[in-house]
C-alpha cells in the first residue's frame, strides 16, 4: 500500500489493498453480516457490496486499523439497507390475526428465559420485526441490531429526542401487540 | 403530572425507560399512574419482554457461530474488485 502522512492513494493499486482486505477481514465481516441476517448468500452479497462501495466512494484509505472500521461502517449501512428493504417487502403482507381481529391478553409472561430457548419464539419475532412499517423498523436496526446510542440515531437521522422517543416507543408496541397475535395467542390456543 | 399522566404517556416513558435514565418526576409520575392503572403495569412487563428479546435477539445466528466467508466466495468477491477497479 502507497502511503503518505498515513494515507494510503486509492491509485492503481487499489484492487491489491482490497484484495488483501478480502483475505485480512472477509471472516469478520462476512460473520458480522451472517449473523444479523442468517442467509449465507445474502452475507456474501452484503460483503461484496461493501468492498464495491469502497471503491465507489473512496479516493483515500487511511493507515490499516482506520481501513477495517471504515469497511465495518459501510457493511453496517448495507445491513441497515437490506433490513429496511426487506422490511418494505413483508410490511406490505397483512398481520395474520386472531379470528375476531383483536389481540387478546396473553398469559406467558412469567418466565421469558425460558420463551427465549424456544426456537419458534424466534421465527415469530423476527417475523414481527419483518413486518415493522420503515420508520420504525429503521430505528429498530439502529438501535437493536447496530446497537447505536439514541444521541448516535439522533445524529444519524437529523431527528430530535422526542421524534425518536416516540419512533422507538412505537416500534415497541409494534411488536408487542404483533407477538400477541402470532405468539400468545397462537400458544395460548394451543395449550387449550 | 402524577394525576395527570395518561395511558398513552406512561406508555413513552417505559420504552425512554429502555434507552435514558428517567428523571425523578417521570418516574414518580410513572409509578403513581401504575398504581391506578392494571392494563400499564401490564404494558410494562410486555415492554420489558420485548426490549430484552429486542437486545437478545438481534442476532439471528451468534456471531461466534458463524462460519467464515468461504474460499469461493472470496475468490469471486475478489475478481468482483478487480473488474470494478478496472472499469472505473
Amino acid at each position: 500500500m502507497n502511503t503518505k502522512n498515513g494515507i494510503a492513494s486509492l491509485d492503481s493499486d487499489v484492487a491489491d489493498v482490497l484484495e488483501q482486505c478480502v483475505d485480512r477481514f472477509g471472516n469478520a465481516l462476512f460473520r458480522f453480516a451472517f449473523a444479523r441476517t442468517g442467509q449465507e448468500a445474502v452475507a456474501e452479497e452484503l460483503v461484496q457490496e461493501t468492498f464495491l462501495a469502497a471503491i465507489a466512494g473512496g479516493k483515500k484509505f487511511r493507515n490499516e486499523a482506520t481501513l477495517s472500521t471504515w469497511l465495518f461502517a459501510i457493511l453496517k449501512n448495507k445491513v441497515a439497507d437490506h433490513f429496511r428493504v426487506q422490511n418494505r417487502r413483508v410490511s406490505e403482507q397483512p398481520l395474520d390475526r386472531t379470528p375476531d381481529g383483536q389481540p387478546s391478553p396473553s398469559t406467558y409472561r412469567d418466565n421469558p428465559e425460558a420463551l427465549f430457548e424456544a426456537d419458534e419464539f424466534w421465527e415469530t419475532f423476527h417475523g414481527c420485526v419483518d413486518r415493522l412499517p420503515n420508520k420504525l423498523a429503521e430505528v429498530f436496526i439502529l438501535r437493536e441490531i447496530n446497537q447505536h446510542s439514541p444521541q448516535e440515531i439522533r445524529e444519524l437521522l437529523g431527528i430530535g429526542a422526542t421524534n425518536l422517543s416516540m419512533r422507538l416507543s412505537r416500534c415497541r408496541l409494534a411488536l408487542r401487540e404483533c407477538l400477541n397475535v402470532r405468539w400468545f395467542d397462537q400458544s395460548n390456543s394451543t395449550k387449550s | 403530572m402524577v394525576l395527570t399522566l395518561h395511558c398513552e404517556e406512561a406508555s413513552h416513558l417505559m420504552s425512554d425507560s429502555h434507552d435514558r435514565p428517567l428523571e425523578f418526576h417521570e418516574r414518580a409520575a410513572l409509578r403513581g399512574h401504575k398504581l391506578s392503572c392494571g392494563r400499564c403495569c401490564k404494558l410494562e412487563r410486555d415492554l420489558d419482554l420485548v426490549v430484552a428479546a429486542s437486545r437478545k435477539g438481534h442476532l439471528r445466528v451468534p456471531e461466534d457461530n458463524a462460519p467464515d466467508l468461504s474460499d469461493t466466495a472470496k475468490q469471486r468477491i475478489k475478481a468482483t474488485i478487480r473488474q470494478a477497479v478496472d472499469d472505473q
